[in-house]
């Protein structure tokens, strides 16, 4: 479904491409048979459309996984890397290494801005849970509000480094890191963000044993014989180099951590052997889907994905605060 | 295999929580750990799980010292039973009990038919084989303490560590998850269960620890240890230790130093009434009565 996702998303477009045209530029670019389309409608297909649908679905893939994870690790059913601060962050490092001119660093850079956050946000919801005196077990609420902060602060120096450094239009920029778009995105991009997809989701998988753990609290997961301090850093240390190296070639994509992973529960139930890789196959899809929206629903002009993802995410992410809330 | 626990000393937040605790638990006994709230109970417990590590002394399960083992192999021989661990309750019972497994499986494991029948098994032990395959906010608090029993078990340990498997529990279920432990114990397993009714202790255990502000303050069979001095020495109430009419085994009856008429101070204690004057009304003064 993902790969056929993948093929009907590269037809859709302003210049029509039949999805034979697809499989012709694809097989003539990996050596199979000679090419057979114009220079022209084989550049649309091989350096516009396909980069940027794989980069959507590793995206997609990345980001899905990372909220999984997130949820387990903090037992917070509205953890994600949008909305506990670690997208903005991320995105700070991105664009100031981007300024500076020393790409090299990017995915670093964003890791780092992404990490930077994340204990931001962490430190922030343990002192306000502490204040409220429930002591060390943060409040999933709480947590989103410290995650709002850091946000809203990391987003307004994005907005500056690019505004002080941009010398046209530094607007459109601005919204596509705070929205997070795939446009503009090359081979480059899909590297990127398939390399960490794989690197970092490969191990992500397989914790997933201890992730069921997790369910258990700390001291449920240590009596199962989890190294509960070390998994939990270790995890979550993951899910912030991942998501700086989305967040490096997209920008803050929203809620697509948040969404994937509880519709794909209402399916698979709790647990994550099933849920890790059904989230991250879902995630593909859904950002394939939402970006070739993006491109196309106003076309010529172009929406920031993020908008549509934000379209999905905010009701969703309204449910879950009121059974969130419920339980609480 | 018999659990020793030396001088060992845990501290938190520059408070001692226990302190130099030596004590043996027997194998193959149930050993019930009393005494107040606060008294480092749960602590014990943890630190004996490996939840929390302790600063000081040495606890080993037979001749193995617990602490250079491994937190898997730990995992192991040694399963923990906490009632408040919270759990998601889109989980089936099935899947909970299965999380006991972890240990055996690691990382890339893959739970095979060996793994499946003792999850079976587990469930079976303690009545839940009917409700396996419902999810667990769909149970009721004595359903889910089986449930959480049931995961302990089938971790396959050799010491059980179970925090208040009373708790919340209605009178019938209290004495159905006793008589469990109790067969576990006969079964060979050691058990430890930290217990709020003196005369549950009383009732099952084979070996009783006190504890009283993170101190073993008295250790022993429950009928030496469990006198009228004592619970008004640990917990302050006005205590008379009497003969359980239905089983033989020390019934403690308490009330608070302003309840009813004291004929003397609130620590006149009275001697346990010796088995031969209620003899006629026991009928089985050996065995404690099993239910179901």
């Amino acid at each position: 479904m993902l790969a056929a996702s993948v093929i009907v998303a590269v037809t859709i477009g302003p210049a029509p491409i039949a999805p034979a045209d697809v499989f012709a530029s694809i097989a003539a670019h990996l050596g199979f048979g000679d090419p057979t389309l114009t220079t022209i409608r084989d550049g649309i297909v091989w350096e516009l459309r396909m980069p940027r649908v794989l980069t959507a679905a590793a995206v997609g893939a990345g980001l899905a996984l990372c909220g999984a994870v997130m949820q387990a690790v903090t037992r917070n059913s509205l953890a994600d890397p949008y909305l506990l601060g670690l997208s903005s962050g991320a995105s700070v490092g991105a664009v100031v290494v981007i300024v500076l001119g020393i790409g090299l660093l990017l995915p670093l850079a964003a890791f780092a801005g992404a990490l930077a956050a994340l204990v931001a946000t962490l430190a922030l919801a343990m002192s306000a849970s502490a204040r409220s005196g429930r002591g060390s077990r943060l409040d999933p609420t709480t947590t989103v509000l410290a995650g709002v902060a850091v946000s809203s602060v990391f987003g307004a120096i994005t907005s500056l480094v690019i505004f002080w450094s941009a010398t046209g239009d530094s607007y459109r920029e601005i919204l596509n890191w705070l929205l997070g778009s795939l446009a503009g995105t090359d081979w480059s991009s899909v590297a990127i963000s398939g390399v960490a997809l794989v690197a970092v989701g490969v191990p992500l998988l397989a914790s997933a044993r201890t992730l069921d753990a997790f369910g258990l609290g700390e001291a449920g997961a240590a009596a199962l014989g989890v190294h509960v301090a070390r998994s939990r850093m270790l995890l979550l240390g993951g899910t912030a180099l991942l998501t700086g190296a989305l967040v490096a070639v997209s920008g803050s994509i929203g809620f697509v951590g948040l969404v994937l992973p509880h519709a794909v529960r209402l399916v698979t139930g709790p647990g994550h052997r099933a849920l890790l890789p059904l989230s991250a196959l879902a995630g593909a899809i859904f950002l394939v889907w939402a970006d070739t929206a993006a491109r196309t629903l106003f076309d010529p002009r172009e929406l920031p994905v993020g908008v549509i993802t934000a379209l999905v995410g905010g009701p969703v992410f309204a449910w879950l605060l009121l059974r969130t809330r419920r339980t609480a | 295999m018999s659990l020793d626990l030396s001088r060992v000393r845990f501290d938190r937040a520059g408070r001692t929580i226990i302190d130099d605790v030596d004590a043996t638990l027997p194998a193959g006994a149930l050993t019930a750990l009393i005494g107040p709230n606060g008294a480092g109970k749960s602590t014990l417990l943890h630190l004996i799980a490996a939840v929390e590590r302790a600063d000081a002394g040495e606890l080993r399960l037979g001749d193995r010292p617990l602490d250079a083992m491994r937190r898997r192999e730990r995992a192991k021989v040694v399963a923990l039973a906490e009632p408040q661990a919270e759990v998601d309750g889109r989980l089936t019972v099935e899947a909970s009990v299965a999380l006991g497994r972890t240990p055996h499986l690691g990382a890339f494991g893959v739970a095979g038919p060996r793994d499946r029948a003792i999850v079976d098994d587990a469930l079976a032990a303690v009545g839940a084989a009917s409700f396996a395959r419902r999810p667990l906010d769909s149970l009721s608090g004595g359903e889910r303490q089986r449930v959480t029993l049931a995961r302990a078990i089938a971790q396959e340990p050799t010491l059980l560590l179970v925090d208040e498997p009373t708790n919340h529990l209605d009178l019938g279920s209290q004495f159905v998850a006793l008589d469990l432990l109790a067969g576990l114990a006969r079964d060979g397993l050691t058990v430890v269960a930290a217990l709020h009714d003196l005369s549950h202790a009383a009732a099952y255990a084979d070996h009783v620890v006190v504890l009283a502000a993170g101190r073993v303050v008295a250790a022993g069979a429950p009928a030496d240890v469990l006198t009228a001095e004592l619970v008004h020495e640990v917990y302050g109430v006005r205590a008379e230790v009497l003969v359980h009419p239905l089983t033989g085994r020390p019934l403690i009856a308490v009330a608070s130093p302003g309840v009813g008429a004291a004929p003397a101070g609130p620590a006149a204690p009275v001697p346990a009434a010796a088995p031969a004057a209620s003899a006629a009304w026991t009928p089985a003064p050996a065995d404690p009565v099993r239910r179901g």
